[in-house]
């Protein structure tokens, strides 16, 4: 019984932790994304349009790690048995890939152009046995500045 | 070619259901899909157990027994008074029931008043329990109410959704937290199933009762007692293996009013 | 829509640009499938019903990013990469993105 309370302590807390930190993070998401909105960016391996005087070309990178909470993964655990989407870890790979694109601009922020910009995933993390705890992102591009 | 600086507006990437709302239903249905596997095994467990033969039974409790032969009874000690009267009411009370084998008593020095009832025929009474009983009469239903139990063959029905409960959580094991989180469904499906088989013993134990002393007086003593001893959690008797002693005093009482058993005189002698 | 993974729409000109946009979705397949898997594990052959967990996320993906695209006003997606990862055991992720142009 003991056990049982403390497993349903940990799902409050993570529930509670976890929504709050996530509205937090998509606000401030949200917040950089309009601010940098007129920063171009593209995948493609041509900038956008002609570029004249480019003064200097750089690789630049952005990365970010997001944990998930332990509601969610007991959330998941459970549509994992019925199948289905996962609700709960879309917003974990949705938060980590505009954090890491995000923090690749703002290392470039006077930058004319990002082009091809790439993403890559990795785990550092892997929790025991198969359960991952956090969603790794690796954004690459690079930046173009003219004078 | 021309720069639009824009977002989207939706974030088509997220759900926008809540995230509570797909717990409860997920909850919900792991615990339907729980009771259904369980009951299931359950069903099947009784189906073996009326299959089992009772000479099968000793035979494989006897095989047993020999393997663990660390439960060696003291048999040069004397039983004590209340002992042989308890073993002789056993032999008078099983003419009341057809029981397909000899019943064999053992006693275990505890301080805890209790009685079960062991594969092969052999009933176990724990030293506190004649210490409490006030009469002949109130030791008689409750071991009325194990023989009662060898009769519907509970013993054996317990024993086999043991095994599956703990089988199935060992299979699970796998994620630990939802076995966790699931294990109070099977345990109370698995209590509900013992409270009910408790109140069948009941009533075959106010049978036996009656059939050997022609009235039913002293049935609901040794309940009494237990109820002024144990004040349990609230909802916690939900998950009990037994019914509540208050609950169990009614059922008694409403049964043997309606088969109009008589009341008479407790037999004190000796206690 | 036009997708495409290649640089331009072969024949079609880009007029304007949007960005990048992105579809993702992470799913998983009801435990019975995950049981026959372990099983097919012994023998060998397809795991049939991975296969149509990766295409139902691949679709889902596509989809989400295509909404996206439309939110901009773009007819047209190049450069579409997609990318996968590991969240969690018995579940597909995708993750498909690509710039989001207008062509005519």
């Amino acid at each position: 019984m003991i056990d049982l309370y403390a497993l349903l302590l940990l799902i409050t807390l993570g529930y509670i932790f976890g929504q709050w930190n996530e509205r937090r993070h998509f606000r401030s998401i949200n917040e950089r994304e309009q601010a940098l909105v007129n920063l171009v960016t593209t995948n493609s391996r041509r900038p956008v349009g002609e570029l004249d005087n480019i003064s200097d070309v750089l690789l630049v990178t952005g990365g970010a790690v997001i944990s998930v909470d332990y509601f969610k993964r007991i959330v998941t655990g459970l549509r994992n048995f019925f199948g289905g989407n996962m609700r709960a870890y879309e917003t974990l790979v949705d938060r980590a890939r505009r954090e890491a694109i995000l923090r690749l601009k703002e290392s470039c922020p006077d930058a004319t152009q990002i082009i091809n910009l790439r993403l890559e995933t990795s785990s550092i993390y892997k929790g025991n046995g198969n359960q991952v705890g956090s969603v790794e992102v690796l954004a690459y591009a690079t930046a173009i500045y003219t004078d | 070619m021309q720069y639009h600086a824009k977002l989207p507006e939706n974030n088509s990437n997220v759900s926008s259901e809540h995230p509570l709302k797909e717990f409860i239903i997920l909850l919900l249905s792991s615990a339907v899909v729980v009771l259904i596997i369980y009951g299931a095994l359950g069903l099947f467990i009784d189906i073996a157990v009326d299959t089992i033969s009772p000479e099968m039974e000793i035979a494989i409790y006897e095989a047993m027994a020999e393997e663990e032969s660390e439960i060696t009874l003291d048999d040069d000690k004397q039983p004590s008074e209340k002992e042989v009267l308890a073993q002789n009411l056993v032999s008078q009370l099983s003419q009341c029931v057809t029981i397909p084998y000899p019943i064999k008593l053992t006693f275990i020095d505890s301080e805890t008043p209790n009685a079960f009832a062991a594969p092969g025929g052999e009933m176990v009474l724990l030293s506190g329990l004649l210490k409490r009983v006030q009469s002949e009469n109130g030791l008689a239903f409750v071991l009325a109410h194990e023989l009662a139990h060898f009769k519907n063959r509970d013993h054996l029905r317990g024993l086999g959704r043991g095994v599956v409960l703990m089988a199935l959580s060992v299979l699970t094991t796998g994620n630990s937290s939802l076995s966790r989180l699931m294990a109070p469904v099977s345990s109370l499906e698995a209590a509900q199933f013992s409270q009910s088989r408790e109140r069948t013993a009941d009533a075959t134990a106010l049978d036996i009762i009656n059939c050997h002393y022609g009235h039913v007086s002293g049935a609901t003593e040794f309940f009494e007692t237990v109820t002024k001893a144990s004040e349990s959690l609230p909802l916690m008797h939900y998950f009990s293996s037994h019914p509540e002693a208050k609950k169990r005093i009614a059922a008694i009482n409403a049964l043997s009013k309606q088969k109009s058993y008589q009341q008479g005189q407790v037999n004190k002698v000796g206690w | 829509m036009f997708l495409t993974n290649t640089e331009e729409v072969p024949g079609k000109k880009i007029v304007a640009c949007f960005g990048v946009v992105s579809g993702s979705t992470v799913r998983a397949k009801h435990v019975g499938r995950d049981i026959m898997a372990g099983v097919k594990n012994i023998f060998g052959g397809e795991l049939t019903g991975y296969t149509e967990l990766l295409s139902e996320a691949r679709e889902q993906a596509m989809e989400r990013m295509r909404d996206q695209a439309e939110q901009l006003g773009a007819n047209a997606i190049v450069n579409v990469r997609f990318s996968t990862s590991s969240v969690t055991a018995g579940a597909s992720e995708i993750y498909i993105y690509g710039t989001a142009v207008t062509v005519e």
